[in-house]
């Protein structure tokens, strides 16, 4: 993958990595050929964002080698978003590419110039050049399965407006609700279930009605009321705001989710230069009133929404011995690695997901079985999946779970896979120093804190927010 | 228990509240038939005591008050949520109504603010500060600090001009000595081991009222010195967001250094309720520290 950043569209580039860095700690990365996907979710899945740049939208645009692969990767966000924080005034030039070894990288090895990274270079005048080689992680991308056809509610308003609400409510508000009724919209920093602490520091109470007039579209049949959490509501609102395009949302009702959308202005004229803005899609959670409305497991929903939601079968690399996709995108969860037949472990471990996978799902399948219960071993998926919601609690973002076994970064898994063939051929110097890593045993504990991340294992992350659920 | 009205000047109920942000988390309001309070006591550590005094003319119209104890009421509230509130009411509002209320069975201070959207359509927002009310056991309880008489009052230099000198001073030590006599000096010292800081003001007008006092018993160019926590002393200069006409230091020995800040008039021409007096004053009570 290779793209060109316009320096005058740096900004715009930066403000969207901005608002996914605001959204969660990693972004995603899906390089297609007609366009750059940058997707993010947060850590208790109640948000999601997908940011759409079109191949025009770049000075050059190169996605891959072979017209029908998709790379997928993830990178940090701090990082990442960092490096365009600074000074990005002077910048004439901005390339990004992903740098793949041409073969697996040998720990032990000091050649260095073949190494996996994503490679961020700004040209500056007087051919200064800053560059920035970040590790990425070859993994499978999320797609919202929310279809904005099945809302039943809609509006358009300007991100100005829009931020003036928000504006006023105090700093620690973590929820906001809006009430939307065919006549009046009114904006709330408080929850009517919520209980009241009898505290004279209790937060701030604020309650906004708004004319709908004000809005450019306004289409509301019935009376909606939705919960969201305010954070990413927020990330949303700047990235509209600052590019001073509309955010338009649908919804249908509490505990299904609010689909923001913020796509360029339609009053630009010119219909090639509005095809080179990106368009930014985010699905926020809603808390659902009351239990009837939350289902009870992951399982249920695909059953009885099947004629409302279209869960598309996701983008699919075609490789011989991956696992065909199931009706319900939740069958690949986690666990579902064992079932996997342990592939030909032969291949690069640094090609696409799907070659990765298999290469590695002989490994994974170790590393599974033999990790202790608690971190999310094959014995702890029906915890997970038995958690069920309790009266209020934020619908799920049906999104299809990875199929390629995340966590394992370029330079481990090679680690990994000259561990696994090291005894064949090992270079005489070299036995001493790699044997232990030939021995599986010996090699759990620290492959468990090395190679992936706390999301993976199943350790719950941190909720934002107290009354927010883990999803999966 | 009945409180209800317009807020005229908005603008200097936010000032207020602004000077007082970095005191206190919480304050406890009074309001009387004539004049509005506000009241913080910091913790005993800090021993820093506020106590201000708005007349309600000045901000206020269309005011009631009613109550069961001499129609005064107190309330105990969280500066930084009524520091939001009544931020919203900056940029255009309509109109502000200030009333005290019940929502979900709490008691609340409700602002509604009425305003109007870049369209021309209302916009009404209500912002309820989250208050707890004070029974007439603890009304009791609340008194302003009892202080002897000062030895000196003298007139303080520009506020922006202490504030830039003691934003300095900071960094040196954690107690600032305010030394003053009646030549009109006054020298604002700090010290630690290594560096030893004064800042001299010169020509600064003192109060005739002192010298009729019994208590004049040093010299013109002898000094009284009260020494105070740099903390309480930077809190006080945060009296600068009322822009204040005059302050007034007072230097009590061995017990309190006392500020008077008054709030002046002129600086909102916005309000033809107001004379040149002025309006309403801060009262700072820092107690004195022994080196």
């Amino acid at each position: 993958m290779e793209a060109e950043v316009p320096a005058a569209s740096l900004k715009t580039f930066y403000r969207a990595l901005q608002c996914l860095g605001s959204i969660g700690e990693d972004i995603w990365i899906e390089a297609r050929t007609d366009r750059l996907e940058l997707i993010g979710k947060n850590a208790s899945q109640s948000a999601y964002a997908r940011i759409v740049f079109p191949a025009e939208f770049f000075d050059a645009y190169d996605a891959g080698e072979s017209d029908d692969s998709v790379f997928r990767c993830r990178v940090q966000a701090k990082q990442l978003v960092g490096i365009f924080r600074a000074r990005t005034q002077a910048v004439e030039k901005c390339v990004l590419s992903i740098e793949q070894a041409s073969e697996p990288v040998h720990i032990n090895s000091s050649a260095t110039q073949s190494e996996c990274r994503l490679v961020v270079r700004l040209a500056y005048k007087q051919r200064v050049f800053r560059t920035h080689r970040l590790f990425y992680e070859v993994c499978e991308t999320f797609h919202s399965t929310y279809d904005r056809r099945d809302c039943k509610g809609q509006w358009r308003v300007a991100a100005a407006h829009a931020a003036s609400w928000v504006a006023h409510f105090a700093r620690g508000s973590e929820e906001m609700t809006l009430h939307m009724t065919t006549s009046a919209v009114r904006v709330r920093s408080w929850t009517a279930g919520s209980v009241a602490q009898p505290d004279a520091t209790r937060t701030l109470h604020t309650e906004l009605s708004v004319d709908p007039a004000d809005f450019d579209m306004y289409h509301v049949t019935h009376p909606v009321e939705l919960t969201l959490a305010l954070r990413e509501f927020r990330a949303v609102l700047k990235y509209a705001e600052r590019m001073s395009a509309p955010l338009s949302a649908f919804f249908d009702r509490p505990g299904w989710p609010l689909l923001l959308e913020v796509a360029p202005p339609p009053n630009i004229d010119a219909r090639d230069h509005r095809q080179a803005l990106p368009t930014a899609e985010f699905v926020l959670a809603t808390v659902a009133d009351d239990a009837t409305h939350a289902p009870c497991s992951n399982n249920t929903t695909p059953a009885t929404r099947a004629p409302t939601r279209i869960l598309p079968v996701p983008d699919y690399i075609d490789t011989g011995s991956a696992p065909s996709p199931d009706a319900s995108p939740y069958a690949h969860s986690r666990s579902s690695f064992a079932q996997w037949s342990p592939g030909n472990r032969s291949d690069s471990l640094l090609a696409t997901p799907a070659s990765a996978r298999r290469a590695n799902t002989a490994v994974i399948d170790s590393v599974v079985a033999s990790l202790p219960n608690s971190l999310g071993g094959p014995a702890s998926q029906p915890v997970l999946e038995s958690r069920v919601p309790t009266a209020r609690a934020y619908r799920l973002l049906d999104m299809p779970r990875p199929y390629a076994p995340p966590g394992l970064t370029d330079s481990q898994q090679s680690d990994e896979h000259v561990a696994a063939e090291e005894p064949r051929n090992a270079p005489p110097g070299m036995v001493q120093t790699t044997l232990p890593f030939a021995n599986p045993t010996v090699q759990r504990p620290q492959g468990n804190t090395d190679y992936s991340s706390d999301e993976e294992l199943g350790a719950t992350p941190p909720p934002p927010s107290k009354r927010m659920r883990a999803l999966f | 228990m009945r409180f209800r009205t317009l807020v005229t000047n908005s603008n200097l109920l936010l000032r207020i509240v602004q000077s007082i942000d970095k005191l206190s988390k919480t304050a406890i309001l009074k309001l009387t038939p004539t004049k509005l309070h506000i009241i913080v006591i910091t913790d005993i550590d800090s021993g820093l005591q506020l106590w201000s005094d708005v007349v309600n003319s000045a901000l206020f119209s269309d005011y009631h008050i009613e109550s069961a104890q001499d129609n005064e009421i107190y309330v105990e509230f969280n500066i930084d949520n009524l520091q939001r509130a009544l931020r919203s009411t900056q940029g255009g509002a309509l109109g502000v109504t200030l009333k005290l209320t019940k929502k979900q069975g709490m008691p609340v201070l409700s602002l509604i603010i009425r305003s109007q959207s870049a369209g021309g359509r209302d916009i009404s927002l209500c912002q309820d500060v989250p208050v707890r009310m004070l029974s007439a056991q603890q009304m009791a309880q609340i008194g302003e600090p009892q202080v002897p008489e000062g030895q000196i009052h003298i007139m303080m230099p520009p506020l922006n001009n202490v504030r830039s000198i003691a934003e300095r001073m900071k960094s040196v030590g954690d107690r600032v000595s305010v030394s003053v006599n009646r030549d009109g000096d006054m020298n604002v010292r700090v010290a630690n081991d290594l560096v030893d800081i004064t800042t001299f003001f010169r020509g600064l007008e003192t109060l005739t009222y002192d010298t009729q006092g019994a208590a004049v018993d040093r010299g013109p160019n002898e000094f009284y010195t009260a020494v105070v926590d740099m903390k309480n002393f930077v809190r006080f200069l945060q009296s600068y967001h009322v822009a204040p006409k005059n302050i007034v230091c007072c230097v009590v020995e061995h017990h309190a250094l006392v500020f008077y800040v008054y709030i002046g008039s002129s600086a909102y021409a916005d309000t033809a309720a107001l004379n040149e007096t002025a309006c309403g004053s801060l009262t700072y009570f820092l107690p004195v520290r022994q080196i």
